[in-house]
């Protein structure tokens, strides 16, 4: 009896962390998805569901959203074609240069957002280095504007996501054991055939969490999109963000970043349902 | 023709050299055996020849055609490894049929094929299981089912059963001897067991340092070996220091051993004088009370084995030999008893390793 006590006392602290500073704001969120609208005040008195009806039935709020849910898609397929030969030779690369490599993979996140995303706009500034470039090699004969549309928010975030997404994959990678290659080899499967039926669904798992990981990151995306786009590119974030600050609609706010995550989550539900039965196969505890 | 012919292999692995010049001849259908301790460069070898590593130097030739050029997969070899190397995510069936998959078999041919191999390994029911889900033996035999349902021309087998406790280990012995012997498959074995060698090989090459140290039958190896070494790998040795005084028939010589003489046999051309030393084993010494001929020695100790009693005893040159004795016997440390050797099952060995000292 003694020992669960002391467990759980081990655990609780963080548990009171997790409340305090997570369930209850979260909670506190989805209550005012429910609460009236009222001037003056950050609600008023009454329950209602108007503000998820607004939410879902209004046509212009539907379609930000699917835009953002697009955009993410869009950018967790870019990222997952880009990261998938990085995080292959991440796990195969040799101990004497695999800390070299992992640090370049790693290295869009050692500096902070902001700062990146200045970067970003200075490289692709009509002035900039990057236009500068082009212009010496004759490739083009007047600067490109490239900043303020969805391109460029596209590139800065998926350059910022591929090592979240080939972490995952290098890892679930490296735990293939080496002497399945052999194996492969010696039956008469080529090197792409081996790729195909062995790294591939092996390394799946390590994709799974890679591109739920990124997805989720690209969809709640708020500072890139805009700094780098203007306001041109509305994004759900930008959008509740404008709600809850601009037009102090706190209820309606909150009851669109409750649509957000509800998209969110059947979406992470549905790539986990499709998945499972290779899933099932590739789990490493019975 | 010899089936595998390897010739002058070698492979250096920085400045260590792990294989150091090796040549050997495989007969078609033969169950061939590396035998030696880790490092001897048994596994480099037959990685060698799987394709796996490529050789610094030498050929390596099957049906007299040389296989360097051919990369693994098409070499059309069956490999079993040590730690079975089976697909996680394929069941036993798709793991058995991965090899026919990959030559273009489907279907109902693939089936029937998949389905003798996995009745020869006597697993047949458990052909929709996940390989987790599946015991070590178990898992071996998957493995086996999976070198040999390709028909290879040869089968190459990196300690198999190592992993496995000692039971398991008699157990499938058999079974990989009897689908060898069964399918008629050139057999290339992997070991450091010299008890599990000497059960299964047509031929045994032991090796030492990337050499081979000698080829030959198992009775060969365990009966006539080259050296020491050898000697002493494939089983508990005693060996006395004898000197040559003349050759009685070929292959006979008369020696001064341990203060007496015998008549052994050995290998042919010993010069008188030569100095060797004598292989008894321990099954071929005999302990009686005191009394004319053999050798005086002293009992140092006595353990009771249950088989029997397991003597240690010394010469008077102070040489220490062992042997077992029934349990009967009413020995006690510090006896003075007459050691008897069979003459006719000793062997006279090299005095010291033949090429590079250990």
């Amino acid at each position: 009896m003694t020992s669960r006590w002391r467990t759980a006392l081990i655990g609780a602290p963080v548990l009171a962390l997790l409340f305090v500073f997570f369930v209850l704001p979260y909670g506190e969120m989805v209550a005012m998805s429910f609460r009236a609208p009222a001037s003056g005040a950050p609600y008023g008195d009454a329950w209602t569901v108007a503000n998820y009806a607004k939410a879902i039935g209004d046509p212009f709020f539907m379609t930000v959203l699917l835009r953002t849910l697009g955009i993410g898609v869009l950018i967790t397929v870019l990222t997952l074609v880009l990261s998938y030969p990085i995080a292959l030779h991440l796990s195969r690369v040799s101990d004497r240069w695999h800390v070299l490599f992992y640090a370049f993979v790693v290295s869009p996140l050692l500096v902070g957002v902001l700062v990146r995303n200045f970067g970003w706009m200075i490289i692709v500034s009509f002035e900039g280095p990057l236009n500068q470039v082009l212009l010496a090699l004759g490739l083009i004969d007047r600067p490109l504007r490239l900043l303020f549309n969805l391109p460029i928010v596209v590139v800065a975030l998926v350059h910022v996501f591929v090592p979240f997404m080939v972490l995952p994959i290098a890892n679930a990678l490296r735990a293939v054991e080496p002497a399945l290659y052999d194996a492969s080899a010696s039956l008469g499967a080529t090197t792409w055939e081996t790729f195909r039926r062995v790294t591939l669904p092996l390394g799946l798992p390590g994709v799974l969490a890679g591109v739920i990981l990124v997805f989720v990151l690209s969809i709640s995306a708020f500072v890139t999109p805009v700094l780098l786009g203007g306001q041109t590119i509305m994004m759900m974030s930008l959008l509740v963000i404008q709600q809850l600050i601009g037009v102090f609609a706190w209820p309606f706010g909150a009851a669109l970043a409750m649509t957000l995550s509800i998209a969110t989550i059947v979406a992470i539900s549905l790539m986990t349902l499709i998945a499972r039965p290779l899933m099932r196969r590739t789990a490493r505890w019975s | 023709m010899a089936h595998l012919d390897i010739a002058g292999l070698r492979k250096s692995h920085g400045p260590v050299q792990v294989i150091a010049g090796v040549d050997l001849a495989v007969g078609s259908g033969e169950f061939f055996t590396l035998l030696g301790p880790s490092g001897c460069g048994k596994t480099t070898t037959l990685r060698c020849v799987a394709g796996f590593i490529a050789p610094d130097a030498g050929d390596i030739r099957v049906g007299g055609t040389s296989v360097l050029a051919v990369p693994p997969e098409r070499r059309d070899f069956g490999v079993v490894f040590q730690n079975y190397a089976l697909f996680p995510h394929l069941t036993v069936a798709e793991n058995v049929g991965y090899g026919l998959q990959a030559r273009r078999v489907t279907g109902e041919e693939a089936r029937q094929r998949v389905g003798e191999a996995l009745a020869m390994v006597q697993l047949f029911g458990l052909k929709d299981r996940l390989p987790r889900e599946l015991s070590g033996g178990q898992q071996q035999r998957v493995a086996l089912a999976r070198a040999i349902v390709i028909k290879p021309r040869l089968l190459l087998l990196d300690e198999p059963l190592a992993n496995l406790d000692a039971k398991l280990r008699h157990e499938l012995r058999w079974l990989i001897r009897d689908v060898q012997r069964a399918q008629g498959i050139t057999a290339i074995y992997v070991t450091h067991d010299h008890a599990e060698a000497m059960a299964l090989s047509d031929r045994i090459a032991v090796m030492r340092h990337g050499q081979i140290a000698q080829v030959g039958t198992p009775r060969e190896i365990y009966q006539r070996p080259s050296e020491t070494y050898v000697a002493s790998f494939t089983g508990e040795t005693n060996t006395l220091a004898a000197r040559v005084l003349g050759e009685v028939e070929p292959g006979r010589y008369r020696v001064a051993v341990a203060g007496g003489e015998l008549i052994a046999p050995g290998p042919p051309g010993l010069a008188t004088g030569t100095e060797r030393r004598l292989l008894a084993r321990p099954e071929n010494l005999s302990l009686s009370a005191s009394g004319t001929g053999g050798i005086s020695v002293r009992l140092d100790a006595l353990v009771y084995v249950g088989a029997g009693l397991r003597c240690e005893v010394t010469t008077a040159c102070r040489e220490k030999l062992v042997l077992q004795v029934p349990v009967q016997r009413p020995f006690a440390p510090g006896d003075t008893l007459t050691l008897t050797i069979d003459p006719d099952h000793a062997w006279l060995m090299a005095a010291e390793p033949t090429g590079e000292a250990a």
